[in-house]
């Protein structure tokens, strides 16, 4: 596990740098940001601000063209693709902007599914699932496939698939961009119950003034810079 | 483990269409594969059929030197003793014993070279089939001394007919003198072909030993198998024992060679459809596993952000594409086995069709065969699994933030 001590995700003049047909761009320019331990972050910015990519290079998603990425004190540049993944199931969870649920997979398989590659033994799983379904309020939905809930209630399982894992952090790429107030609202709520009860970390990318309001630290990106960090 | 199976279980049924024309497509390509092989199997068959069953028999035991010219004194060594091992050998429907000399058959008004033949009535029948050819008269007995059996071109062309006098002239063993004798045309026969109808006649073997000079002696055993293939072997059991003292046991792939090129060419051809099929349906499974692959790129980013490691990425593209072979093989071997057991009741008919220098007597019925069922839908699955590994490749190098983009 990571140090309760150090930061959890650390950047050290990070820049990505793309080719967009012949022309070379950099979205992000030299980035120096650290994550500790239990806080509530968002990134904020404009479209094109680099707040995907960034939450790409800290998750180790994505390399960066220079500068240097740490998860637990050790760049990951160091890494393996293997210890990458292994890092990102034990440590970092997702929330995605479309859900992204395995449509073939259940409720219960779908958040069930990083403890089985984690090696969970099975009795543990089940209790880990049913308390989670229980913590996003869908206990009668298990069963039932992606497809058959409303966008709400399928974010809400990629908040329980991302919980159940217990990771370090959790990344959320712009998390209620496809809902509406009212469940937006209600997955907020839910996100800082879990961080301040279960001292779960959160690190969204967003433009939604509810998660900016709600964040302990604002950090705002402009143009691939930070233009701001409160 | 098992969720990675389940998943590749399910993402083949996830786009039921594409999956279902994939899997008609793959097990059309195997139950033609299937079919091709019981066709090509049985046409072989028949067409050793047609070229052994009507008169030379599967296979024939000579004095070695006796095939090059048929020399009256290249009889077979101990052939009585022969002929009595031979009424004990099982893997025999039949046997009979011949004698056979070139010679000249004489009408009234014309003359003919022929090949004249000594043969056993009764024997014969469970070799050949002169008996079922008869298209006039009668076919010889063994108390028809003076008859002989002669083809209808050879009938047309000494413009003689049933009753008709001729004298057949041959040389007699060891001295080489001429040696002459009446016979009447007793029966007319048809083989449908030339070499037969024109140039053969047939008459009693003692018949054919006195003129002949040869005493009890013989130049022929025609052999018919219960398993036609047996005599096509390097070795088997009949060749291995008969095959000494200078007599020499001759399986029809030796005594027709260009029927064995033939066929050797036709399994070869077996081979070349089974690399076009099988490239077809490798093609088309891998066509279908990257047309999903596409589709669910973001899904594949999803995977490996929440820690998926490339290897289980590419172990679920090849338990599909195993699975789909799967599922496409019971539909080939369904399919395939529909096929054959249709035509192997109604036949395919070419009766009448010559290829190769053979006429088809009878239909073709393409039959099962072990290889069909056990040796070409593993050959699939495996091959199937086998191409899989550059789209599970593909999956495994996916670079999660850039397949997180694709959507």
């Amino acid at each position: 596990m990571i140090s309760n001590s150090g930061d959890i995700l650390r950047t050290e003049s990070v820049m990505k740098t793309y080719m967009s047909g012949e022309i070379e761009v950099t979205a992000l320019h030299k980035i120096n940001i650290a994550i500790k331990k239990g806080e509530f972050t968002a990134i904020a910015g404009p479209s094109g601000s680099g707040k995907s990519t960034l939450l790409n290079l800290l998750s180790g998603l994505d390399r960066p063209s220079s500068g240097k990425v740490f998860i637990d004190q050790k760049p990951i540049s160091d890494m393996s693709g293997n210890q990458l993944s292994d890092f990102r199931r034990d440590h970092i969870g997702f929330i995605f902007q479309s859900y992204n649920l395995i449509p073939v997979l259940t409720v219960k398989e779908n958040i069930e599914y990083i403890m089985l590659i984690q090696g969970v033994p099975e009795a543990e799983r089940a209790q880990r699932v049913n308390d989670v379904l229980k913590d996003v309020g869908l206990t009668t939905m298990g069963n039932r496939r992606p497809a058959q809930l409303s966008g709400g209630q399928q974010q809400r399982v990629a908040i329980a698939r991302a919980v159940v894992s217990r990771p370090s952090i959790i990344l959320a790429d712009e998390p209620t961009a496809n809902l509406d107030s009212v469940t937006a609202d209600n997955l907020i709520d839910m996100m800082r119950s879990l961080n301040e009860t279960k001292g779960i970390t959160f690190l969204f990318s967003t433009h939604d003034k509810r998660i900016m309001d709600h964040s302990k630290r604002l950090i705002i990106l402009k143009d691939g810079n930070i233009d701001s960090d409160t | 483990m098992w969720l990675v199976i389940k998943l590749a279980w399910r993402n083949i049924f996830r786009n039921k269409r594409r999956t279902i024309l994939s899997v008609l497509a793959i097990g059309v390509g195997l139950a033609a594969m299937m079919f091709a092989d019981a066709l090509i199997i049985s046409l072989g068959e028949t067409m050793v059929r047609s070229a052994t069953e009507d008169f030379s028999g599967n296979a024939q035991i000579h004095q070695s030197e006796f095939v090059k010219n048929l020399e009256v004194e290249k009889v077979i060594v101990n052939s009585d003793q022969i002929l009595e091992d031979l009424k004990n050998e099982s893997e025999l429907a039949g046997f009979t014993p011949r004698v056979l000399s070139y010679g000249m058959l004489t009408s009234t008004s014309d003359a003919n070279n022929i090949i004249v033949y000594g043969i056993d009535p009764e024997q014969e029948k469970g070799v050949s089939r002169i008996s079922q050819l008869m298209v006039k008269g009668d076919y010889l007995t063994a108390q028809d001394d003076r008859k002989i059996l002669i083809g209808k071109k050879l009938a047309d062309n000494l413009n003689i007919g049933i009753g008709d006098r001729v004298v057949v002239t041959v040389a007699k063993s060891g001295v080489g003198d001429l040696s002459q004798e009446m016979f009447r045309v007793g029966g007319i026969f048809s083989f449908g072909v030339r070499e037969m109808d024109e140039n053969v006649a047939f008459i009693n073997l003692n018949v054919a030993q006195g003129i002949l000079n040869l005493g009890s002696q013989i130049h022929e055993i025609a052999l018919n198998f219960k398993d036609l293939n047996i005599p096509a072997q390097k070795h088997y059991p009949i060749a291995t024992k008969y095959s000494k003292d200078g007599n020499v046991v001759s399986g029809w792939n030796k005594m027709f060679k260009d029927l064995a090129a033939i066929l050797e060419f036709t399994q070869f051809s077996l081979g070349i459809l089974a690399v076009i099929l099988f490239g077809i349906i490798a093609f088309g499974i891998m066509n279908t596993l990257f047309m999903s692959l596409y589709e669910r790129m973001f899904e594949f980013g999803v995977l490996r952000a929440v820690g998926t490691r490339p290897a289980v990425v590419a172990r679920m593209i090849l338990y599909e594409a195993f699975m789909l072979a799967l599922v496409s093989s019971v539909a080939g071997v369904i399919m395939g086995f529909v096929l054959i057991s249709f035509f192997s009741k109604y036949g395919i008919d070419y009766r009448g069709i010559e290829y190769a220098h053979l006429v088809f007597k009878d239909k073709i019925y393409p039959h099962f065969r072990l290889v069909q069922f056990i040796l070409y839908p593993p050959c699939l699955i495996a091959f199937a699994t086998l191409v899989g590994i550059y789209p599970a490749v593909y999956a495994a190098k996916i670079i999660p933030a850039v397949a997180l983009r694709k959507k």
